[in-house]
């Protein structure tokens, strides 16, 4: 999901909207801990993790990206992820090195889905190919929710082990955009369990 | 339309309120909304054009009719005509959605009623503003925004944002008064560039004005949604259209004197012999942004607004033809990796690999563009202040406080200096 807006094939029609600079909100955001964010926790079986992981990385195969939804509830800060759907599951998801989709129509599906299980969207968890775990521009426009606390994992080298929390990007929607934990940060904010 | 192209209500799904699926939207946005005004105030230089304005927005948002009791008998001058749902009705108003505007009597346990105002310079939610004044268009318009906001989140049942910091009334920094209005482009025709254009034709008041449009794209069926000047029944007369030749020959029948532009600015693009005072722009992206910087115009204004329908944020900038303004405001979120360089050694071979286009639809409601015209057209007749502003507002919960910076200019040279510093320490 890294592709620059720019290298897209043209030929589609243009649905973009008069979205506003980010600078504004990053100015700020990049020095403080949005206060919105400030008990948030995203809690994840160790079983699932691994499940979750070893998967990517098999879609993966060291050379295009892939990505999954986890699914679950919300217990106040807490999201809590007790199971995980693929994209490539989901629909044909056109795979590269750089980038992959969920169509907005499996996108739709997917809220039918959860709406009638009563479930929620925790978490999306997609791989890079190098060790850059931020967010692009694409990444942080082709939302699937607009939740604030709705999480963003990257994991870079495609999946490859080891997965270690350290060296994943662990992003939380805020008001504003999206904000990165860092550091010491990311173990009280992301608890396997 | 295909349901996940309906920007609204892909919006509301995204935005993850009360697990709500499709269906449950639809039923909740298919009641009827009345607009009730105060008779004596239905006047094009008065609450008109906030009427004009939140029916247009309505009958986007809600597929139910728009029933609007204004005490009249044919619709007032307007920019384009209302939709088929919209209706002008007498007698007592019927049920769903209640939205009252001026001095009326509100019906206690109704369910849904919005009381909204404008006059003068002032804008105000939830009560009527005191004296004689008449609403200026800008005001109007600003409330339509508000108003039409507020009835899509009581329907829908987004939560309360910020309540501790809801005001009743807020003060636009306009004087209001007649101003004659200098040529202008406009660029980027979309959503926010055709409500630029529909709040003009008020702000003319039957001046003949000299605009020039720009836009790459031809008009596809769904952008009757968001954009307030494609009339629903006359989809033959925009639909596959490039834009700027529908919008051209609407604006020239309001008397304006109009040039047109079919093309995608790149770097080094000029706008030449143009006599502009200002260019508003309406783009998707920033690359645009900061090309139109660079072509030459003594001023630009432009907004953008948020995906988000639980905070609904807009913003506004005003700024000089300045490269070191631009690249401080207009930046993409990109950010340092090595993806892009991967990319390169992609190349261009067998499999196009790397270059999928994202199917991406982005969320937004006909209600945040015209807060965010509103708030740069006060931008654009403060142009003789002549100094560059920032500007935010979120439409939900109203009336938040209305966030507005002058810029130092001195501050985006201290930017350049430093990077520049760094990129030689560097």
């Amino acid at each position: 999901m890294e592709t620059k807006p720019s290298m897209a094939k043209k030929g589609k029609p243009n649905r973009g909207i008069p979205r506003f600079s980010e600078d504004d909100a990053s100015r700020s955001r990049a020095r403080v801990q949005p206060e919105e964010l400030k008990h948030t926790r995203l809690l994840v079986p160790q079983s699932l993790f691994e499940r979750t992981l070893r998967q990517l990385a098999d879609r993966s195969a060291g050379w295009r990206e892939s990505a999954a939804i986890w699914i679950g509830s919300l217990d106040g800060d807490d999201a809590i992820a007790s199971d995980v759907l693929y994209h490539h599951e989901l629909c044909e998801d056109n795979a590269g090195p750089l980038s992959l989709e969920l169509s907005e129509r499996a996108k739709f599906e997917l809220y039918r889905t959860l709406a009638t299980k009563g479930q929620k969207i925790v978490s999306l968890i997609h791989t890079h190919p190098r060790d850059w775990v931020g967010l692009s521009a694409v990444d942080e426009d082709n939302q699937i929710c607009s939740r604030i606390g709705f999480w963003s994992l990257v994991v870079p080298w495609y999946g490859r082990e080891p997965w270690d929390l350290a060296r994943i990007g662990i992003h939380a929607r805020t008001n504003d955009g999206w904000h990165e934990f860092r550091g010491s940060e990311i173990g009280r904010r992301v608890v396997l369990v | 339309m295909e349901r996940h192209n309906d920007r609204i209500i892909n919006g509301l799904l995204k935005a993850d309120i009360d697990a709500l699926t499709s269906e449950e939207l639809d039923r909740r946005l298919a009641k009827d909304v009345s607009i009730i005004v105060e008779p004596t105030r239905a006047t094009a230089n008065d609450l008109w054009p906030c009427v004009w304005f939140l029916a247009s927005a309505l009958e986007r948002q809600f597929t139910g009719r728009i029933l609007i009791h204004a005490g009249l008998d044919q619709m007032p001058s307007a920019p384009v005509a209302l939709g088929p749902r919209c209706e002008l009705r007498s007698g007592e108003p019927e049920g769903g959605i209640r939205i009252l505007l001026g001095d009326i009597p509100g019906e206690q346990g109704h369910g849904i009623e919005i009381r909204g105002d404008a006059r003068g310079n002032e804008i105000a939610y939830g009560t009527t503003l005191p004296g004689h004044n008449p609403a200026h268009p800008i005001c109007a318009c600003a409330i339509s925004g508000y108003l039409a906001f507020s009835a899509l989140a009581q329907a829908v049942g987004i939560p309360p944002f910020r309540e501790a910091w809801v005001q009743n009334s807020v003060s636009l920094p306009i004087v209001p008064s007649e101003i004659v209005l200098p040529p202008f482009s406009v660029l980027g025709a979309g959503q926010v560039g055709q409500a630029f254009l529909a709040l003009a034709f008020f702000l003319a008041n039957g001046q003949r004005l000299r605009v020039h449009l720009l836009d790459k794209d031809p008009f596809e069926d769904c952008n009757q949604r968001t954009q307030i000047l494609l009339e629903e029944q006359a989809l033959e007369l925009w639909r596959n259209k490039p834009k700027v030749e529908y919008l051209a020959a609407l604006c020239r029948g309001w008397g304006w004197v109009v040039t047109e532009e079919q093309r995608e600015i790149k770097w080094g693009w000029k706008c030449g012999k143009l006599q502009s005072a200002f260019a508003f722009l309406g783009f998707d992206n920033m690359d645009a942004r900061r090309i139109a910087v660079e072509a030459g115009f003594p001023w630009l204004v432009e907004c953008g607004v948020g995906t988000n329908f639980c905070r609904p944020r807009i913003s506004w900038h005003s700024l000089p033809p300045s490269r070191e303004i631009a690249k401080v405001i207009f930046t993409e979120p990109m950010n340092t990796n090595t993806a892009p360089q991967f990319a390169e050694t992609l190349g261009d071979g067998p499999g196009d690999c790397g270059r999928v286009m994202f199917e991406n639809i982005q969320a937004t409601a006909p209600s945040l563009g015209l807060l965010a015209v509103a708030m740069t057209w006060v931008e654009a007749i403060n142009l003789c202040d002549s100094s560059p502003v920032s500007g935010g507002a979120f439409l939900w919960s109203p009336l938040l406080p209305i966030q507005r910076e002058i810029l130092n200019v001195d501050d985006f040279v201290a930017v350049k200096a430093s990077e520049s510093h760094n990129d030689q320490q560097g």
